[in-house]
């Protein structure tokens, strides 16, 4: 039972997300700290069917040069 | 030969009762053509690819499960698209098992730009999805097999999951940090007082330790300031989720993050939340209060033991 | 976790000692590398500066902590602080010279920070 889905009119209000000064950001600008604490640590946890547990990482210690290179606009990665 | 994907799930969602009944959204997705663009305005996503059918039927959705929808990007731009069981709706995307194999998938962790881009979509789709439907945020890299793997899991979990979405229903969740304003850099090449130039070494130590004094004092008030934002907040807030303090270096910012915490808030009480968090950093100038959301409740699903990284969850208050 | 108080007299002398090393290690290692011209070489010099960078302030932190606890003579105390503050000039001097300021270098080390336990 698949379908295309279409979320339509909003029973819970428009969703956005704000900064210090309360205006709505755009997408992008939604802080990927914020983003990873929600995603990696946060969300309902289920056994999928991938073993991987995504629960440990830690990401100031995944990759000292991945913090470094890819972090920082002015520092971009070679890569 | 078909590239062989597996299905990474997203959100669940609570389909309508009278959408249930109707049926009307499987008639529908066989004449879509164009794109439904600008139904969800705000967010990049929603208007870029295909569509949706125009005129479907809007969907409460307490499960995404990622499977390719023509209007969002999903995971690497395959798009969304539903599992339905019954009034519970799974939100797919589909995913190359190659990339995302666990022995592989360990590496690309590793690159932040490729975890940017999977947690942008995720999210995306997660916030296009909330605006129209109660929403219950997955993990991140939850992946099936297949879509009747996706089913067996609504069928598992309906109840747990119907719960959930009862429970969050008319919530939001708003995420509040608190930061420690640093205290002012003792200059490395500053000439030590005259009468000190006899031990240099002893009194570049006194100057490090008065420094390290001062920014210790720094970060206590700073944590004081952040338990009381933090009682104030959880006044207002029906259910409290505290997250690891960030990195400074993962943030860009040379501050101290000492409180990370995500606020349960009914949705009619919106206002008077942001007013107290404005109220509450206007009179603590010696922090800085950082206010994002809202937020689908990602961090309110369901109880269980909360993972490294997010550190309690506060019962519910009645 | 506090440290026990315990008497080492040799401490100064590692600090020194490692101090000299790390400083003959990247004064060998600047040389050797024309970061003018690669950018992979540069993220790499970046990537050692932070890790000694993040020593340096290991040791600054280990010996105020043993000042602050009566540990060390006075004249442990000059020796220390006097490599220490050598130290910190020369790794100012290379921050310079890669354009690095010293929030490049910075691993939080603050009391919630994730990479040193208080």
């Amino acid at each position: 039972m698949t379908a295309e889905i279409d979320p339509g009119t909003s029973d819970t209000g428009e969703l956005w997300h704000t900064g210090d000064s309360g205006f709505p950001l755009a997408d992008r600008e939604i802080a990927l700290v914020d983003l990873l604490d929600r995603l990696l640590a946060g969300g309902v946890v289920l056994t999928g069917d991938l073993t991987l547990s995504i629960a440990g990482v830690d990401l100031v210690h995944i990759s000292l040069r991945a913090l470094i290179t890819s972090v920082r606009a002015d520092h971009p990665s070679p890569m | 030969m078909p590239k062989r994907t597996m299905r990474s799930l997203l959100a669940a969602a609570a389909l309508t009762g009278a959408l249930a009944a109707c049926g009307g959204e499987d008639d529908d997705a066989d004449d879509a053509e164009e794109s439904k663009s600008g139904e969800s305005g705000d967010t990049d996503t929603a208007a870029t690819g295909g569509g949706c059918p125009p005129g479907a039927p809007s969907v409460r959705l307490g499960w995404f499960a990622m499977m390719p929808p023509d209007d969002l990007a999903g995971v690497h731009g395959a798009g969304v698209r539903l599992v339905r069981r019954g009034d519970l709706g799974a939100v797919v995307s589909p995913v190359d098992a190659e990339e995302f194999e666990e022995s592989s998938l360990a590496t690309r962790l590793e690159d932040l730009s490729w975890l940017e881009n999977l947690a942008r979509s995720h999210n995306g789709v997660i916030d296009w999805l909330a605006q129209g439907a109660m929403v219950l945020p997955l993990r991140l890299l939850t992946v099936y097999r297949s879509e009747e793997r996706i089913d067996d899991v609504l069928a598992v979990n309906e109840s747990e999951f119907s719960e959930a979405l009862d429970r969050l229903a008319g919530r939001v969740e708003w995420g509040v940090k608190v930061f420690a304003v640093e205290a002012e850099a003792v200059e490395p090449s500053a000439e030590p007082p005259a009468d000190e130039s006899a031990n240099p070494g002893r009194s570049y130590l006194r100057r490090k330790q008065a420094a390290r004094q001062s920014q210790e004092q720094g970060w206590s008030h700073a944590a004081q300031f952040a338990a009381e934002i933090d009682g104030a907040l959880s006044e207002l807030a029906e259910s409290r989720s505290q997250y690891r303090p960030q990195s400074a270096e993962l943030s860009g910012t040379t501050e101290q993050n000492v409180l990370n915490v995500a606020y349960l808030v009914p949705s009619e009480d919106r206002e008077r939340f942001v007013a107290l968090v404005r109220e509450l950093q206007v009179t603590r100038p010696r922090c800085r209060v950082e206010l994002t959301g809202p937020w689908a409740p990602y961090s309110f699903g369901l109880a269980g033991t909360p993972s490294p990284g997010r550190e309690a969850e506060s019962a519910d208050r009645t | 976790m506090a440290d026990k108080p315990s008497d080492h007299p040799e401490d100064d002398e590692i600090v020194g000692r490692l101090g000299r090393a790390i400083e003959n290690g990247v004064t060998e290692l600047g040389n050797r590398i024309d970061t003018d011209r690669d950018t992979v070489e540069r993220d790499l010099m970046k990537l050692v500066l932070t890790i000694i960078e993040l020593l340096r302030q290991l040791m600054e932190r280990q010996a105020l902590r043993r000042v602050e606890q009566g540990d060390l003579s006075d004249d442990q105390e000059e020796r220390v602080g006097l490599t220490l503050m050598l130290l910190e000039d020369r790794m100012t001097e290379l921050r310079e010279r890669y354009g690095l300021s010293a929030a490049d270098l910075n691993i939080d080390l603050g009391p919630l920070g994730p990479l040193l336990p208080r």
